[in-house]
């Protein structure tokens, strides 16, 4: 119990020291806010008008404990560009955001793990080699170049697709689905690369552990062998890998969401950041920290769950 | 069975996976309770989608201050007088031009009798005088300036409203008062409920009407029956689609999902004049990109006061500067020819325009090297330029840079964030700062926040005597002949303090479908829906 309060109360810490920083930070960025806040061709009259309104006027620490008591009501405060409330905002993108990543798992997985598969058994031979430039080419281009090629090829040259945008799956499913083969694939496509590469290193090396020649031996069929023992097996490290590169996928999703201008949390973030909109940027930022920092106590926590020894260790240390 | 090892080690890591995916699978679910409507997805029918490059902000007429907000009211939003592809001013939602007082200083504007506010309101002059009050008296105004020269507004009659000036006003500086969002009238029932929260649903008169938004995404406006002209109207809808990348709204043109895309990069426009189904209209600007000079601003805008250096304290040095520039290489290095040179404020096609107004200095390094040897400059002179760090002033930069060594200056590049440029702007920090505006009807409007004493944006801090009477004279005369006379007077005695260097005069390109017809563009970029249709 008290470990569980103490790591409650280490996760409370780290939150609070990360809305600090972006709190200064947004503020400490060189020009006046409240110009920024006045837009391209504002009135100049409005200046005093501005920083009254948004506090702007007030010492940082009376707008950061100013900040701190709407956080703990809930409210995140209103955008300064749009006057919608953040929260609002936020909830709408990133539903969307959390969407596209799965898809683009999803597609990453599938096309990885089979293509490592074929790569590791093809070893040395045509097609393990194509499978591998493939991956090779996956990892190297830009989600940006790849994205802009994909719109090119599949919604100019063959217009087969969507080229951009987001349609809700209860206005139109067939359209829905649509709008999302494009990005998952662009997505997905670099990790799909990662997990084949991994995918086909352990299977390589399952092919010539001792259960699977003794699976052979045993006289059980290729394709057994190699699904239910060698590859089963190696999709533990694709389960790592896939934990390991989740984060990144996420960050990939915002050059993603800008070339096909997918409403997410990545696009929402890089337009708060190019137009100021400090409370949304402050949100945006304080969501993001929230989510890591409760993940990674929930993952603490059911770890002691999982694995005894931990609970056995640390209880008795508590 | 490194496998297995793999598994021990990675395992913390797995669980945090498990855990993020099925919080991702369980969310992604709901996306679609969460996002109201579509975007995309132009390309027939009467739903029209336009690709807009920036995100609009309020949608309140009295505290909008983005582009894209005017492009948006100017479907829901109507003013009392709009501007018209020739860049004169026509009756919106007032019956006929303007009535002066024999002193200018009253004018006396009758109003539509058959318009009605999208809410079903009587649009009438006490809607009129509510929403001009609104934006002269609501702190957060950003309609103030705009109306500066505004005393009160009175109620004649149910359809006349008399506006009292504070000084006599000439019929052009009027005529920029009430053709951008200051002229816009509100539905006073719906500021009366919504109050503070109007933008959040403006309602006003329009031949379409706001339906919704969804954040950094679009805005959706749909035909409003209420309209007095709603029998011309032939789309359903429009949406403004925000796509911030010029790059992707080029590529969504040519794909069809988009059918209007404004703004489009000089050197996108071969890539679409005519190919894939895409036409151009271009529509000639009047306003300018120009160079602003610290002249004196040391300690903020607005309070001249002494700046060392040869830039500041000698005409001589600015002119030299000024000769080293190619505005016709600048224009087809930066833009591929297809912007015009300025060389002042008064855009050629103004009915202000005289020759004096739009002289323009030659290009001659030779005479710029001279005169920096007459003022006892020891070459190359290093000066430094601020600009916003776009890639457009970018490469405006550096062309300048190239010519202006040619001359015997040394050209230092510090290209920073937009507001920061703008704070070092404000503050005095630069020695020149690459300026844009989107310019307005009447050259007053054009050249008064930039060069009258104390103005907010002129940056240089430029005082002059002479500008500032000439200034006031031109703003209040009547008669067009002796304003044209006092521009051009000014335009040289500005020209001859070399007070700031004008170089381009952008032109709008907006790009659409060929399917798309009866597409109209301000001089200022806004494109006009009214009369647009789908041809198949």
């Amino acid at each position: 119990m008290v470990r569980l309060l103490a790591r409650v109360g280490n996760a409370l810490f780290t939150l609070l020291i990360a809305i600090a920083v972006v709190f200064l930070g947004v503020r400490a960025l060189p020009g006046d806010p409240a110009v920024a806040l006045l837009g391209e061709e504002g009135d100049p009259t409005a200046l005093e008008t501005v920083r009254e309104q948004y506090g702007l006027d007030q010492p940082v620490i009376v707008q950061f404990v100013k900040y701190l008591q709407q956080i703990v009501t809930g409210n995140l405060g209103e955008s300064v560009r749009t006057g919608l409330p953040v929260t609002d905002v936020i909830a709408g993108a990133i539903p969307v955001t959390l969407e596209l990543t799965a898809v683009s798992m999803l597609v990453a997985i599938t096309i990885g793990v089979t293509a490592g598969v074929i790569a590791a058994l093809h070893r040395g031979r045509l097609a393990g080699w194509l499978v591998s430039v493939a991956a090779l080419i996956g990892l190297s281009v830009p989600a940006f170049w790849l994205g802009l090629m994909a719109i090119l090829l599949f919604a100019i040259t063959i217009p087969i697709l969507p080229a951009s945008g987001f349609v809700p799956i209860d206005i139109d499913p067939v359209a829905h689905v649509a709008h999302l083969v494009m990005p998952s694939l662009v997505l997905g496509s670099a990790f799909a690369a990662v997990i084949m590469r991994q995918t086909r290193a352990a299977m390589l090396e399952a092919l010539t552990t001792d259960y699977v020649r003794t699976a052979t031996a045993k006289g059980l069929s290729r394709r057994q062998v190699v699904v239910k023992h060698a590859l089963r097996n190696s999709l533990i490290v694709v389960v790592t890998i896939v934990g390991l590169q989740l984060g990144a996928l996420i960050a990939g999703a915002v050059v993603t969401e800008q070339v096909f201008v997918i409403p997410g949390f990545g696009k929402l973030m890089i337009d708060a950041v190019a137009t100021r909109d400090y409370p949304l940027i402050q949100g945006v930022v304080l969501i993001t920290a929230t989510a890591y920092i409760v993940i990674n106590l929930l993952t603490d926590l059911l770890y002691t769950v999982v694995d005894p020894r931990v609970r056995v260790t640390t209880g008795g240390a508590a | 069975m490194g496998s297995v090892h793999a598994f021990h080690g990675g395992s913390r890591r797995g669980l945090f996976t498990l855990l993020t995916l099925t919080g991702v699978l369980a969310l992604g679910a709901c996306s679609s309770q969460l996002n109201a409507t579509g975007a995309t997805g132009g390309g027939g029918g009467k739903d029209l989608t336009f690709a807009v490059a920036a995100e609009p902000g309020q949608l309140d007429p009295t505290l909008a201050n983005t582009f894209t907000s005017a492009a948006i009211f100017d479907s829901i939003c109507e003013q009392l007088y709009a501007v018209s592809p020739e860049a004169t001013m026509v009756p919106r939602l007032a019956t006929g031009e303007p009535e002066f007082s024999a002193d200018y200083k009253t004018v006396t504007i009758k109003l539509r009798q058959d318009a009605k506010f999208a809410d079903g309101t009587p649009f009438n002059a006490e809607a009129v005088k509510v929403s001009l009050d609104r934006h002269m008296n609501l702190p957060s105004s950003q309609r103030k300036t705009e109306l500066a020269a505004l005393d009160s507004v009175e109620v004649a009659d149910e359809h006349t409203v008399r506006l009292k000036m504070k000084q006599p006003i000439s019929p052009g500086a009027f005529s920029v008062l009430l053709t951008d969002r200051a002229g816009i009238i509100m539905s006073p029932t719906a500021l009366k409920s919504a109050g503070d929260n109007f933008g959040n649903n403006p309602v006003c008169v329009g031949p379409f009407k706001y339906a919704e938004r969804a954040s950094q995404n679009y805005v959706k406006v749909v035909k409003d029956p209420n309209y007095y002209d709603a029998a011309k109207v032939q789309l359903d809808s429009v949406t403004y689609q925000i796509i911030p990348d010029s790059t992707i709204r080029v590529t969504n043109l040519r794909s069809g999902d988009i059918d209007v895309i404004e703004r489009i990069p000089t050197t996108d426009i071969d890539s679409l004049d005519g190919k894939n189904g895409t036409k151009v209209v271009k529509t000639e600007g009047i306003g300018f990109i120009s160079l602003e000079i610290n002249i004196g601003n040391s300690d903020g805008v607005g309070k001249p006061g002494k700046v060392d250096g040869p830039l500041a304290t000698d005409a001589r040095v600015r002119k030299a500067f000024e000769l080293s520039i190619d505005r016709e290489a600048l224009n087809k290095v930066v833009y591929t020819g297809r912007y015009a040179v300025a060389c002042g404020f008064v855009a050629p096609s103004s009915t202000l325009a005289s020759e004096a107004a739009t002289a323009c200095p030659p290009h001659d390094p030779e005479k710029a090297r001279a005169l920096l040897k007459e003022a006892g400059v020891t070459t190359p002179l290093k000066v430094s330029i601020v600009l916003n760090n776009t890639p457009e002033f970018g490469r405006i930069a550096q062309a300048l840079k190239s010519m202006v060594a040619e001359g015997g200056f040394d050209l230092q590049i510090n290209a920073q964030e937009s507001t920061a440029a703008l704070a070092a702007a404000s503050a005095g920090d630069f020695t020149l700062y690459i300026n844009s505006w989107s310019g307005r009807i009447d050259p007053d409007a054009n050249i008064t926040r930039f060069a009258a004493t104390g103005s907010p944006s002129n940056f240089g801090n430029y005082s002059s005597e002479k500008a500032d009477k000439l200034l006031t004279s031109a703003r209040s005369e009547p008669e067009p002949g002796k304003r044209r006379e006092l521009y051009g007077e000014l335009s040289s005695t500005l020209a001859e303090d070399v007070a700031m260097i004008f170089l381009i005069r952008p032109s709008f390109y907006a790009g659409m479908r060929e399917s798309v017809e009866g597409i109209t563009a301000q001089p200022n970029g806004i494109v006009d829906f009214r009369a647009a249709r789908f041809t198949r």
